[in-house]
């Protein structure tokens, strides 16, 4: 099966760190996989996830999205708005912007048409529950429901693979399976998932898991 | 949802700082228009005044530090205007005085054989210089239209000047504002009343029409030449070297400089604040793949617009400013507010490059964070 990501030799240190966070990391993430990276607090995992979304930079290593080598950070802007959707512990909505204008933003630069922009971000909306919040700003969801926009607005693109840094991390448990729900949905459509997590449960809706210690990986517990 | 929209929501989203920043930016143009504008005014006044009645060229003491208390003997002007190239030359006292209660109005003392009588249009009764019924030559005053509105007062009724009662003989039209508030009187009038007996403080030139600009220059080098204790200058030369209009440019590129420099602060210190705080948002723009440049143009936009609000606010506020200055009794009658199309373009620009200096300077800062170590956690 092909890589959706290939991640080779990565080397991060963090000047206060004894260890480097990522220690000749490497990976494969296979096109359509759904995989769980678990290990302890400061084991590298979601250094790992970062390095693979081209967010920090590397000290050596390189990371292959869907055949792409990217290294100036303007390739890797690119190849985020194409194929990467991104999710994170906190939901980071812009507070000022509507629940649907928030999963329109990332639409912005890539479709030229406001109105199909608009229209994949209520169908995005649409497909994680929130139609009938569209115009609602993130004060007034609940974290469970912010949440939901975020994973919407990594959807905004159609991106081939989502990566998801501890998507459950602040949520309770009902919200917690029905965030894992979508992101299994979206791996049963064809979507490859990276999800970074310390929930076993979690960990077990995926379909592999990889464990990291010291920025390196582990055979799964 | 536009990049404008997103500037244009930050910025509405937090309206008590956005309203104090704006209005620091109001204040800096305001002061800048009507500054520029008011001395603009005071310059036109000036060279109106002498252009309006066709003098080119004014002579005064060497060295007096304005024209107002140079002194020339009367006499000169006969000298100078044997002189080739001269058309005609006249004496000429100007004071600042007090006309009726409280105006203080720019006074010209002319003999009556002056050749700026010729720009002077009268519109009701005559000049102080021509001779009445009785065919005595009558002291007089004659003023402005303006200034006769503003005193309410027509031709037969007396006015206060240097605490004399003077007849009201005419009042005439004229170009230029300070002629339209000032008044006319015989210079041996004035020279008694100001106890300068046949002194002027200058002797306005008028040249002949058809010279070459290469023609003027060499008949006003040939004055200077002829007349080395004298101050010759070319009416704009004069107007430009004035002193106090010297020094009211200087205070007016002062006042805005600092005005404008504080404004660039505040946008700065606004878009600073505004950039550390939202720097999780800034990250999560990055994130979802916006280069660098967006990111950028992004909090761009809410600089420019900002400062694009501010800078019309702070035209309306400095255009009103100036005419309220200019309508104050103090200046009334002396000034009119130069405001045209270039100074307001002048204005937004600065306004507009304040915004984009002061908001690129974090945008690009922030622009530059590593996203990752703000979206690892709150």
């Amino acid at each position: 099966m092909t890589a959706a990501i290939s991640a080779r030799g990565l080397v991060k240190r963090f000047p206060a760190m004894e260890h480097p966070a990522l220690d000749d990391l490497s990976l494969d993430v296979a096109e359509g996989e759904m995989l769980a990276i678990t290990g302890p607090s400061g084991s590298g995992k979601s250094t790992a996830l970062y390095a693979m979304a081209g967010l920090i930079r590397l000290d050596a290593g390189a990371v292959t999205v869907l055949g792409q080598t990217p290294v100036r950070r303007a390739d890797w802007a690119r190849v985020r708005a194409a194929s990467l959707g991104l999710v994170f512990q906190d939901d980071w909505l812009l507070p000022t912007l509507t629940a649907v204008q928030n999963v329109e933003m990332p639409m912005i630069g890539v479709e030229r048409s406001a109105t199909l922009r608009a229209e994949r971000a209520h169908a995005a909306l649409d497909r994680v529950g929130l139609a009938k919040h569209a115009d609602r700003l993130p004060a007034g969801l609940s974290g469970g429901e912010r949440q939901r926009v975020a994973i919407a607005r990594a959807l905004a693109n159609s991106p081939a693979v989502v990566l998801a840094d501890e998507p459950t991390g602040e949520l309770d448990v009902a919200n917690s399976e029905r965030v894992v729900g979508l992101l299994r949905g979206l791996n049963d459509a064809g979507t490859t998932v990276v999800i970074v997590t310390h929930d076993p449960g979690v960990a077990a809706a995926c379909g592999r898991e990889v464990h990291m210690v010291d920025g390196k990986l582990e055979d799964a517990p | 949802m536009t990049l404008t929209g997103i500037a244009l929501r930050n910025l509405t989203h937090r309206p008590w700082r956005t309203g104090l920043t704006l209005l620091g930016v109001a204040l800096a143009i305001a002061a800048y228009v009507a500054l520029v504008g008011l001395t603009r005014g005071i310059e036109n006044t000036l060279l109106e005044g002498f252009s309006s009645r066709g003098t080119d060229v004014v002579m005064t003491e060497a060295g007096a530090a304005d024209i107002l208390s140079s002194v020339v003997p009367e006499s000169l002007a006969a000298e100078v205007a044997q002189v080739e190239g001269v058309q005609a030359a006249a004496p000429e006292m100007g004071r600042m005085t007090t006309v009726g209660e409280a105006t203080t109005s720019f006074i010209v003392g002319w003999p009556p054989d002056a050749y700026g009588f010729d720009s002077v249009e009268i519109i009701a009764g005559r000049f102080p210089v021509a001779e009445d019924a009785s065919g005595e030559v009558a002291g007089g005053i004659a003023l402005g239209a303006r200034l006769a509105e503003r005193l309410n007062v027509a031709p037969g009724d007396r006015v206060q000047v240097f605490a004399v009662p003077f007849a009201v003989t005419g009042i005439y039209a004229a170009d230029g504002v300070m002629s339209q508030n000032g008044a006319l009187m015989r210079l041996g009038d004035m020279q008694a009343q100001t106890y300068r007996e046949a002194q002027a403080t200058s002797v306005v030139v008028r040249l002949e029409d058809n010279l070459s600009p290469a023609e003027r220059d060499a008949v006003i080098d040939g004055l200077a030449d002829r007349f080395p204790n004298l101050s010759v200058d070319a009416t704009e030369e004069m107007v430009e070297e004035y002193l106090n209009l010297r020094i009211a440019n200087i205070l007016a590129w002062v006042v805005s400089t600092v005005a404008v420099l504080s404004a660039a602060l505040a946008v700065l210190n606004t878009m600073a604040m505004t950039v550390n705080e939202r720097r999780g948002e800034i990250a999560i723009m990055g994130a979802v793949g916006w280069p660098r440049g967006r990111v950028i143009r992004v909090l761009l936009l809410e600089g420019a617009w900002l400062t694009a609000a501010g800078s019309v606010l702070g035209i309306l506020a400095g255009v009103a400013v100036a005419w309220i200055v200019a309508r104050s009794p103090s200046v009334e009658g002396f000034v009119e507010p130069v405001i045209d199309a270039a100074l307001l373009a002048r204005a937004l620009a600065l306004g507009l490059g304040i915004g984009l200096i002061g908001a690129y300077l974090p945008a690009a800062r922030a622009a530059r964070e590593d996203p990752a170590a703000i979206l690892r956690g709150k």
